[in-house]
């Protein structure tokens, strides 16, 4: 039994990888916000597979939460975020697609080389965990640096987010209640300030081009 | 009892002030932060070498926590009774600023007294969160992009400390046990600790706190909020918030202060410093002056954490005159640019404006050079780094002074200006002249902070 719960948890760990890509490279911001939620059910999937292997009840208290706000709340706020300021289509990135594309894959292959040395126990219990929180974490980053347009960079550092879980959900599930839902608080009220700072920026500066803001150098 | 009374005299004023009138707010928001200044000053002077705990150990109160408590609310109390008179806010505004100031008061203490590593990762988010819509308080084109910059890149480096924070859990949790999570446990078992994942750790932790202390790659953030921010709300975070994280640096240094991870903080000391200073030559803005300033600043104090011995004790001091005399030069300018579309300076804000320039830039009575002189020591042995810290700390020494006689012994204005215009710099001013004058029981409180963690 145990064994199918470890290979269901590689497999629907493997997808996330694959939702990641589609969320930095989607220009579309609606499609990337999907695309995004599909990797947050995945995230809570996830969450009761540890529930389920490691017996720790609260685990499916994180299930629900995360359910409920990165399935449901953080989407959907974001999907009312491109239609509140009217774009659809993010600014054209700095890096070209193929470039784009290649720098993941190296991100991919160098962290699944490297990881499984750095947790070997969590490597054991959750296979591939670590090294796939590690590359929805720095491609997150890559994303963050790579692209112009703002709400795309809140989505990034969702993405961000999300690696961190998955990394706090395999290696620290026993930790206490209270820091999972102090975590969570900051990270959806992080979320709804940035895309309410972008809806300002799109209505007094008019753009969501990042790299446009330059009123302040130096 | 008392930190948590210090926590929520704050939060308490935040609520109601929601309810009040234009000027009870006013009123209410500077006696919740005097009750939280009397509170915290009690905690300083009753603090021991052995930390007491509360709650089961969540809360905590040590001679770091306590020092930077104090500093915290003394330094808001203080911008919370200048802002009546530099504000002039409508009302929607008015309310923001003051819920938010002591929210953000309240967050800033909650990381000193916060002995659980994951919420003070929490709390330190909190106080980006809440003070996000201060710096952006105007809500014009260059507020709202300095926002922008400042809580974007804050949520990310902090994600890296929380990435850290759960390496040093995990350790734990295999080598302690559940109690791991408490940093007072880490510090008396740091020895247990498996080496590598805990410098691992501790590099997250002080790569991802050093972004919201204004360390050199990923400084920013902080020229533009200092600038962009209402002058009270910039004397904050460059007084105190930099030091909340400060205090966060110091407390994950403390579990592995030697090897790679002190060369690390040294390096990225020296670079924020140099490169301060550096940046100070170019400023024609006070205020952003003043931000690189603070980067030099933050530098140092990294340069004397990373040096270690006495080193440590002089970097939690230079950071306490930092903030004294950082607010102060924030405010005092804050009372020169009013008086300026008035027509002139008078005199009485000239002077506490080169008072806390010349003080900010390490002049003898003030605590800030005896931590300067204390961290020079300290370092002295390794010639290139004594080389560059004293060069850093010149050329923002001549920076400060030359623009505190450029900008405030201009054209003079006879009339008497506000009282709180100038005596609420000297007053901070003041405080780090005494520090510097009589060290000896902040000194000794830091002391037997380092001796009582081990």
């Amino acid at each position: 039994m145990n064994v199918d719960l470890a290979f269901l948890f590689r497999f629907l760990s493997s997808i996330m990888v694959i939702t990641s890509v589609a969320i930095i490279e989607l220009r579309d911001l609606r499609r990337s916000a999907y695309a995004y939620m599909l990797q947050s059910a995945i995230l809570s999937a996830d969450f009761s597979l540890i529930a389920m292997m490691t017996s720790e009840w609260h685990m499916y208290l994180w299930t629900v939460s995360s359910l409920v706000t990165k399935v449901l709340l953080v989407p959907k706020v974001l999907i009312w975020a491109t239609e509140k300021t009217g774009e659809r289509i993010e600014v054209k990135p700095v890096l070209p697609l193929t470039v784009s594309f290649g720098f993941e894959g190296a991100i991919i292959i160098s962290l699944f080389l490297v990881a499984p040395f750095v947790f070997p126990s969590a490597e054991s219990r959750f296979p591939s965990s670590i090294p796939i929180s590690l590359v929805l974490f720095m491609i997150g980053i890559f994303g963050m640096l790579s692209r112009k347009c703002a709400l795309k960079q809140v989505l990034c550092l969702c993405h961000m987010e999300n690696g961190v879980h998955l990394f706090l959900a395999s290696l620290a599930y026993r930790s206490p209640m209270t820091v999972e839902i102090g975590i969570l608080t900051d990270a959806i009220a992080a979320v709804v300030i940035l895309l309410y700072m972008a809806i300002q920026l799109k209505r007094v500066v008019g753009t969501l081009d990042t790299f446009k803001l330059s009123l302040l150098r130096w | 009892m008392i930190p948590i009374l210090i926590l929520l005299s704050p939060l308490a004023g935040s609520l109601i002030s929601l309810v009040l009138g234009r000027r009870p707010r006013e009123i209410c928001c500077i006696l919740s932060s005097f009750i939280s200044l009397v509170l915290s000053t009690t905690a300083l002077i009753s603090v021991r070498a052995e930390p007491e705990s509360f709650l089961s150990g969540e809360v905590i109160l040590d001679g770091l926590g306590a020092l930077v408590a104090f500093l915290i609310s003394l330094i808001v109390f203080l911008a919370s009774v200048y802002s009546p008179y530099y504000m002039n806010l409508d009302e929607k505004k008015h309310r923001t600023y003051y819920f938010l100031l002591q929210l953000f008061d309240f967050t800033m203490l909650s990381v000193c007294i916060s002995n659980n590593i994951f919420l003070i990762w929490v709390f330190v988010e909190a106080t980006t969160l809440s003070s996000v819509f201060l710096v952006a308080l105007r809500g014009d084109p260059t507020s709202l992009e300095a926002g922008w910059k400042y809580v974007l890149l804050c949520t990310v480096g902090l994600s890296i400390a929380l990435f850290g924070t759960v390496m040093l859990y995990v350790n734990a949790l295999e080598k302690i046990g559940e109690s791991g999570i408490l940093w007072t446990e880490l510090m008396r078992n740091k020895s247990v600790l498996d080496g590598r994942v805990l410098e691992t750790a501790v590099i997250f932790l002080i790569a991802g706190y050093g972004v919201k202390a204004g360390l050199f790659p990923f400084h920013w953030w902080l020229p533009d909020a200092y600038s962009e921010a209402p002058t009270p709300v910039s004397s904050v975070l460059s007084g105190v918030l930099i030091n909340c994280s400060f205090l966060a640096i110091a407390r994950f240094y403390l579990l592995s202060p030697s090897g790679i991870v002190s060369s690390l903080l040294m390096f990225f000391g020296i670079i924020s410093a140099i490169f301060g200073s550096i940046a100070m030559i170019r400023q024609v803005n006070m205020k952003r002056l003043l931000a690189y300033s603070s980067v030099e600043n933050m530098g140092i104090a990294c340069i004397g954490l990373g040096a270690g011995g006495i080193g440590i004790m002089f970097s939690i001091f230079h950071v306490f005159n930092h903030g004294l005399l950082k607010s102060a030069a924030f405010l005092s300018w804050g009372g020169v640019e009013r008086s300026n579309k008035m027509g002139g300076v008078p005199p009485s804000v000239a002077f506490s404006l080169v008072l806390s320039f010349i003080l900010l830039g390490g002049c003898p009575p003030a605590g800030i050079f005896l931590s300067e002189l204390g961290i020079l020591t300290s370092v002295v042995r390794d010639v290139s780094v004594a080389v560059l810290y004293l060069i850093s700390t010149f050329v923002s020494f001549s920076v400060l002074s030359y623009s505190a006689m450029e900008k405030g012994l201009g054209k003079m204005l006879a009339e008497k200006s506000s009282f709180s215009a100038w005596i609420i710099p000297v007053i901070s001013s003041t405080i780090s002249i005494a520090a510097g004058l009589y060290p000896i029981p902040i000194l000794h409180i830091i002391e037997e902070f380092l001796g009582g963690v081990g």
